[in-house]
């Protein structure tokens, strides 16, 4: 602290200095220090003389109410072993709004004779904020040596960065120039403030764009306390994330005494801005039942990646008009939320395939696979936002029958007929019942549950329909459709450049193929041209289930599950669909 | 080629549509041969081993069904060529056998107009490589007015005689021979349009048909001199259907 100016006086120099009002105000400390009137100036004859301190001021006082004492002369060297000893407290009896000053006094007993310098701390609400000295020569006499010193006090001051050209604007990632903080005065300020007084700096606003550094760069974070002069050592660095517009803005408040100054930064991008987002869904198509991850990502109108804060908060929804087919999941804070909309995703998270669609809803059998729009916008703001899509099939999934399982494999197949003129009467459906185990599973799965004895039972006994008959140990395919609308096609032959990918639409649509293919394994001990012509025709009928990622995937009901690939062809098939109102 | 197989399919999706009320035609032979249809409008389906030729204009079903044995013990059943049409036109079908070998045949076809309404008529016959025999399908709203009629020809009787021989329905030789020596006859009174004669020796031909099988049904079955149940039915049905034209 700078003392303005000081003098000197011998004791009984009563000058009583007034200053006049300028700025800043000031509390000035007058040595009329009375001692008593002992000839002997020694020790003990000054014993117990008193000082008095004149406190004069310009009419700057702390008009809180919550200060009653904001101005307050403590003595910080009274006690044992000193040699000046102030006895009892310094008093004031009041502060004036206005006026010369007021006299406050003390009893002092001074104990040496060499020149001490004795202080007194001045404080502001208890904290200390400058100290004012005397000095005792007790050499020749008892002299106190006084002078005058003078505390500034401010009724304000001014936050800034010491840059003269673009004090308040910075690229992302760079830092400012060092804080200045400027004091000034004024009269009938309501509070009063000194450089020492503890000042806190604050990151008020975009504190994720940046934060406070020290004079060697290094972290402050977001909130500083100190002195003034601590305060203009300190920086404000642009380290945090790229502002989500072209620039954002950082406000730092200074504060102190109910005194505040702040400043604004604008911190422009040095990436374009955020635009959209991307929203990738993994996979991109899935069958009722099934779920896939969001992956979402900020971007740029160029479609380059941006980065925002992970905490920024984005909107999920599933596209209107296709809310039956499913819901968006994800842990939100920890707590699982499922719905056609989810409010509130971190961004982190759902960057990170942190959510979910689940088709849960509506199995749309018989229809197409659904393009289902699933979408994501920054918070409460549909103009930032971005959409991705998932393809939604149905999902069929028929049982496995074998023809062999002991439940019916003994169970005669077909009426009584012959087979190069021998009776088949106990031929069970473990050898021939591969077109009928299909048709039990086909009808199973589209809801008549049927197993491959019971629809053997149903095909013998028919007695209307000729079309659900056996045809010999022919199966006839209608039967399928005996209490369901389903359709069935004929029996489509097909020549060996058959390509099975004109079958896909059909299985997207939950629709179920029977296949006549070869089956290898069941003629392989057989006659040579028995072989060939079985390879020539096909000889094993087959249920194609539906196409994943690895091939058509196939129920054998001779053997187990198995890819189509694994057969060399298909010969002939049968197709079944469930039959949709108005088709 | 290409452009036959993308009609059969869009074919098949129409056929899908009115299955509901079970119309259908379903016509499945077994032996040595294929066959070829013609619907109403023309439309041919099927296989023609005289010429090599594939028909796939009504929907490409013509084809084989057939089933593996899973036991090694018992042999799988021959293979059935099937055609089955869930959109049969009303009018008349065309059925034409073709033999790719020489064999006994027979040719089941299913009509169904209705669930509770149908019928399962059964034709056989014998045939050999490349020999034709052919069918008129009736398909009309009802089963009184549905028909399956084998068309005889002047050759039918000499064809399935020889057919019959060969495939050991009939025997022996001098049954054969004498059988054949009638139906020379007949064949010359027919060239000669005379056809009161050519009508007597059918007469005559048929009594021997008769009297023969009387004699195979009978308890002093001479293994020399025999008629098959199949050579019988076949043969009668030549001769009525010669008579019918005479």
């Amino acid at each position: 602290m700078g003392v303005p100016w000081l003098f000197r006086c011998t004791l009984f120099c009563s000058v009583f200095l007034i200053p006049v009002s300028s700025s800043p105000a000031q509390v000035v400390i007058r040595d009329t220090l009375r001692i008593g009137a002992g000839p002997d100036p020694n020790v003990s004859s000054v014993s117990n003389s008193t000082m008095t301190l004149v406190f004069a001021h310009n009419g700057i006082v702390d008009m809180s109410p919550s200060r009653s004492r904001a101005m307050v002369l403590r003595n910080r060297f009274c006690g044992g072993g000193t040699t000046v000893q102030v006895v009892g407290p310094v008093t004031v009896a009041s502060i004036p709004a206005r006026g010369p000053g007021v006299e406050a006094n003390m009893s002092c007993r001074i104990i040496g004779t060499s020149e001490l310098a004795r202080s007194f701390g001045f404080y502001l609400d208890g904290e200390l904020v400058d100290s004012l000295y005397f000095v005792t020569d007790c050499s020749v006499a008892c002299v106190f040596q006084g002078h005058i010193q003078s505390v500034p006090l401010y009724t304000s001051f001014a936050f800034g960065v010491d840059d003269p050209v673009h004090p308040f604007e910075l690229d992302h990632g760079q830092t400012t120039q060092k804080f200045t903080l400027s004091y000034s005065s004024v009269l009938c300020g309501s509070t009063v403030w000194h450089p020492n007084c503890a000042t806190t700096v604050r990151v008020i606003e975009g504190a994720e764009l940046g934060t406070l550094v020290g004079p060697d760069g290094s972290n402050v974070g977001d909130v500083f306390v100190g002195k003034a002069n601590d305060i203009k050592q300190l920086r404000f660095s642009a380290n945090g994330v790229q502002p989500t517009d072209e620039s954002g803005v950082a406000v730092v408040e200074v504060s102190s005494r109910g005194i505040t100054s702040r400043v604004t930064f604008e911190i422009r991008r040095t990436v374009p801005p955020l635009h959209h987002f991307r929203v990738l869904v993994d996979p991109d198509t899935i069958h009722h039942g099934s779920s896939a991850q969001l992956f979402v990502t900020a971007m740029d109108a160029q479609d380059r990646q941006v980065s925002i804060p992970d905490d920024a908060r984005l909107d999920l929804f599933v596209g209107t008009g296709f809310e039956q087919f499913g819901d968006l999941g994800a842990l939100n804070e920890g707590e699982p939320k499922v719905g056609d909309q989810l409010f509130g995703v971190r961004y982190d998270q759902a960057r990170s395939g942190g959510a979910v669609y689940l088709a849960n809803g509506e199995n749309h059998v018989g229809s197409d696979p659904v393009v289902v729009p699933l979408g994501a916008q920054i918070q409460g703001n549909p103009g930032v936002a971005g959409f991705g899509e998932v393809v939604v099939g149905c999902r069929i999934d028929p049982p496995h029958y074998k023809q062999g399982d002991p439940s019916w494999a003994n169970e005669h197949y077909d009426s009584a007929y012959s087979i190069n003129g021998k009776d088949t009467a106990t031929v069970g459906i473990k050898t021939l019942g591969c077109a009928l185990s299909c048709m039990a599973m086909a009808m199973t799965a589209f809801g008549d549950t049927v197993r491959p004895d019971e629809l053997n039972a149903f095909k013998k006994n028919e007695t209307t329909a000729v079309d659900f008959r056996f045809s010999g140990d022919r199966v006839r395919w209608r039967a399928m459709a005996r209490t369901r609308a389903l359709r069935i096609n004929e029996p489509v032959d097909v020549d060996s450049g058959f390509d099975p990918a004109e079958l896909d639409g059909l299985l997207a649509r939950c629709g179920l193929v029977i296949a006549r293919v070869f089956n290898s394994e069941s003629v392989k001990n057989k006659p040579k041209d028995t072989r060939e012509k079985a390879e020539k025709q096909g000889n094993h009928w087959v249920l194609i289930k539906g196409k994943s990622h690895s091939g058509y995937d196939i129920l054998d009901p001779g053997r187990g599950l198995r890819k189509l690939s694994e057969y060399s062809r298909i010969y002939r098939y049968v197709t079944i669909q469930e039959k949709k109102e108005g088709v | 080629m290409k452009t036959i197989i993308v009609f059969a399919a869009i074919i098949v999706c129409e056929m899908a549509v009115g299955q509901e009320d079970h119309k259908s035609i379903d016509i499945g032979a077994r032996g040595e041969v294929e066959f070829i249809l013609i619907d109403p409008s023309g439309r041919r389906e099927g296989i023609d081993p005289r010429s090599g030729l594939r028909f796939r204009e009504i929907n490409n079903s013509y084809g084989v069904f057939s089933l593996d044995s899973e036991d090694p013990e018992i042999e799988a059943p021959p293979p059935v060529i099937e055609f089955i049409t869930y959109s049969p036109l009303r009018g008349e079908y065309a059925l034409t056998v073709v033999g790719v070998g020489r064999s006994q045949y027979s040719v089941a076809i299913t009509l169904a107009w209705a669930r509770a309404s149908g019928a399962v008529m059964k034709v056989e016959g014998v045939i050999d490589s490349l020999q034709a025999v052919k069918y008129v399908i009736r398909y009309d709203s009802t089963k009184t007015n549905s028909s399956v009629k084998k068309i005889v020809v002047e050759g039918s009787l000499r064809q399935d005689l020889d057919n019959c021989y060969k495939l050991t329905l009939l025997g022996a030789r001098q049954l054969y021979d004498d059988l054949s020596h009638r139906v020379d006859k007949y064949e010359e009174y027919v060239r000669e349009n005379e056809s009161s004669k050519a009508r007597l020796e059918l007469e005559k031909f048929s009594g021997k048909l008769d009297d023969v099988y009387a004699k195979t049904k009978g308890p002093s079955r001479d293994p020399n001199h025999f008629l098959s149940d199949t050579a019988y039915r076949i043969l009668k049905e030549d001769v009525q259907g010669l008579m019918k034209r005479e």
